[in-house]
């Protein structure tokens, strides 16, 4: 069986599937994880699911709205983890730690 | 669409002029800057409303990107303003330097990209401009670990929003085969053709309502919320409290007006119902608060249950309800957070006792107080009563239980704003406020003082403007 074959075999209702469970898998992870790498790592993992669900309708549907979005995305994807690395930086020099579950300073 | 570009150029000036000499010189280029940009705002306005701006101004040329309309002018005039009112009060005891200003100038550019977006591109870069240079702003004071913890929670909870949002996006421009606002309405007024999926359409609109009532902080997805405005330097809380909401009511307004009126039966009930728990919970939890920042805070998840319900009402009543109850929040919170800055005095402490004698020692000051907090409670007379007004005459006729839900909620923030007074003027010890208050801070204190009595007492210097929003 030739690739092209499975491909064309795919409906647009699998990609739908793959990416809703991606974003399910990085919905989970932010819920339930304690370190703050982990959680930029589950939250990029999100992104990326929306970025192949807006690159399967865009394909599916003849359209290229959806695939500038993903460039667009995947730019301020990037600045947002360079901002948010340089945060969980600065509070592990004064921390020692990037776990989450520390953050107890602020309650009420 | 003039004043967008002045404030972008402008910011990287400020931050250009930051290298060399720090604080005087950039502060007095952003304050020209924002009253520049004011004033192209105030000019477009009127060439709005009196149809001879240019067409290539009002909508962007390149793929249908931004719309200039009424919307838009009204918002940003709004955000400006409040900026402005920060920068002035804020800018000369917080030694705000030329990094924190030109990143304010920043998110201010994205808070203006959120008022007047016609695509979710642009939504969406609007959300991240706002929110990236806010993130380094949550936690501007390295040593501060207050201020460490509530950027990363800040910044976790911010992606996380986005993404859900963006999942949003995904699904409806698969349902309906666009991104474009108008044309998803025409394919939502179309339902059941061939072409337009509703149950991926469907699937949208959840995620994006939830999106975007993360970014409003309100119920269910209010929780980040108090940590972060708590955790804040004060003039990042300031900033966020005012410009940042009022950008994010601006986008959720036009988004859900514009794009989704269509399927109201879909989404009214639901953020009607979200806006009834954030009324209560926001007012309830702010009773039960030490620290009035933090009282403040829920306050301000209280404040946007009442702004959603500007959402629910018919578009043209609501957006002049939420214009006048945006300009009377941001001018009031901007005194109360000043006073709340000046009386803890650099420490990190905002009990209430930190207001124990301010009415014996400073009367002016406990004069604009007791105006502001009755503004943000809506007291007759002030600009928060118009606002309110504005709000619950706007769902009377399709909500009526939730307006019983928010009149009950006003009646209880009642309690923790009067609380305030109880210290400032009925409590003998305490040394009470000593500090000198600059002259600009006089004026700019004078300002939003104004602002807020001249929108309560005469709210038709807002409504007479009144045309129907493009």
């Amino acid at each position: 069986m030739n690739p092209d074959s499975i491909f064309n075999a795919l409906d647009i209702s699998h990609y739908i599937y793959l990416s809703s469970v991606l974003f399910c898998i990085g919905l989970f992870g932010v819920l339930t994880r304690r370190n703050a790498i982990v959680l930029l790592m589950c939250i990029e993992l999100m992104l990326n699911a929306v970025n192949l669900l807006f690159v399967a309708f865009s394909s599916y549907m003849g359209d290229t709205a959806g695939q500038q979005f993903v460039f667009f995305i995947m730019v301020v994807a990037a600045a947002e983890a360079a901002v948010g690395l340089a945060i969980i930086v600065m509070i592990y020099r004064n921390t020692r730690s990037t776990d989450v579950g520390l953050f107890v300073k602020l309650k009420g | 669409m003039t004043s967008l570009l002045i404030l972008f150029l402008g910011a990287i000036l400020v931050l250009y002029f930051g290298i060399h000499k720090p604080e005087k010189k950039s502060l007095g280029i952003t304050v020209l800057l924002l009253i520049s940009a004011l004033s192209f705002l105030v000019k477009d306005w009127f060439a709005f409303i009196s149809k001879n701006l240019p067409a290539w101004q009002i909508k962007l040329v390149p793929a249908n990107m931004l719309i200039w309309d009424s919307t838009a002018i009204a918002f940003s005039i709004v955000i400006v303003l409040s900026l402005l009112l920060v920068i002035g009060l804020f800018s000369r005891n917080n030694n705000m330097g030329a990094d924190l200003l030109g990143l304010m100038l920043f998110s201010v550019c994205g808070g203006m990209l959120m008022t007047s977006f016609s695509n979710l591109i642009m939504l969406f870069l609007g959300i991240e401009c706002l929110s990236i240079p806010l993130y380094v702003l949550a936690g501007s004071k390295k040593s501060d670990l207050a201020s460490n913890e509530s950027a990363v929670k800040y910044f976790l909870m911010g992606a996380f929003s986005t993404a859900i949002f963006l999942m949003g996006c995904a699904f409806i421009y698969g349902g309906s085969g666009s991104i474009e606002l108008e044309s998803i309405s025409r394919s939502l007024a179309m339902l059941g053709h061939i072409g337009v999926k509703s149950n991926l359409i469907f699937a949208g609109i959840i995620l994006l309502m939830a999106g975007m009532l993360f970014k409003v902080s309100a119920f269910p997805f209010h929780f980040w919320s108090p940590d972060v405005y708590d955790g804040s330097p004060n003039r990042t809380t300031v900033f966020m409290a005012t410009v940042v909401k009022i950008a994010a009511f601006a986008a959720f307004f036009r988004l859900f007006n514009y794009a989704l009126s269509d399927v109201k039966n879909w989404w009214g009930m639901t953020l009607a119902i979200s806006a009834a728990a954030t009324i209560l919970f926001g007012n309830i939890a702010a009773i039960r608060q030490t620290s009035f920042k933090r009282t403040l805070a829920y306050s301000s998840v209280a404040h946007a249950g009442y702004m959603l319900m500007a959402i629910l009402a018919v578009p043209v009543d609501g957006f002049w309800a939420l214009l006048v109850y945006l300009l009377a929040y941001a001018s009031s919170a901007v005194i109360v957070f000043y006073i709340l800055d000046r009386t803890s005095d650099g420490k990190p402490d905002f009990s209430f006792d930190n207001f124990n004698g301010l009415g014996k020692n400073n009367k002016w000051l406990s004069l604009l107080l007791i105006v502001s907090l009755f503004s943000m409670a809506g007291i007759p007379l002030t600009a928060g009563f118009a606002g309110k007004y504005g709000l619950f005459s706007g769902i009377i006729a399709s909500y009526p239980w939730l307006l019983v839900i928010a009149l009950a909620g006003s009646a209880i923030s009642i309690a923790y704003y009067f609380r305030v007074f109880k210290n400032a003027f009925f409590s003998n010890q305490g040394a009470g406020f000593k500090q000198e208050i600059g002259l600009t801070e006089i004026i700019f204190l004078f300002l939003a003082l104004m602002l807020t009595l001249l929108v309560g007492c005469w709210p038709a210097v807002i409504t007479s403007l009144q045309i129907i929003p493009a």
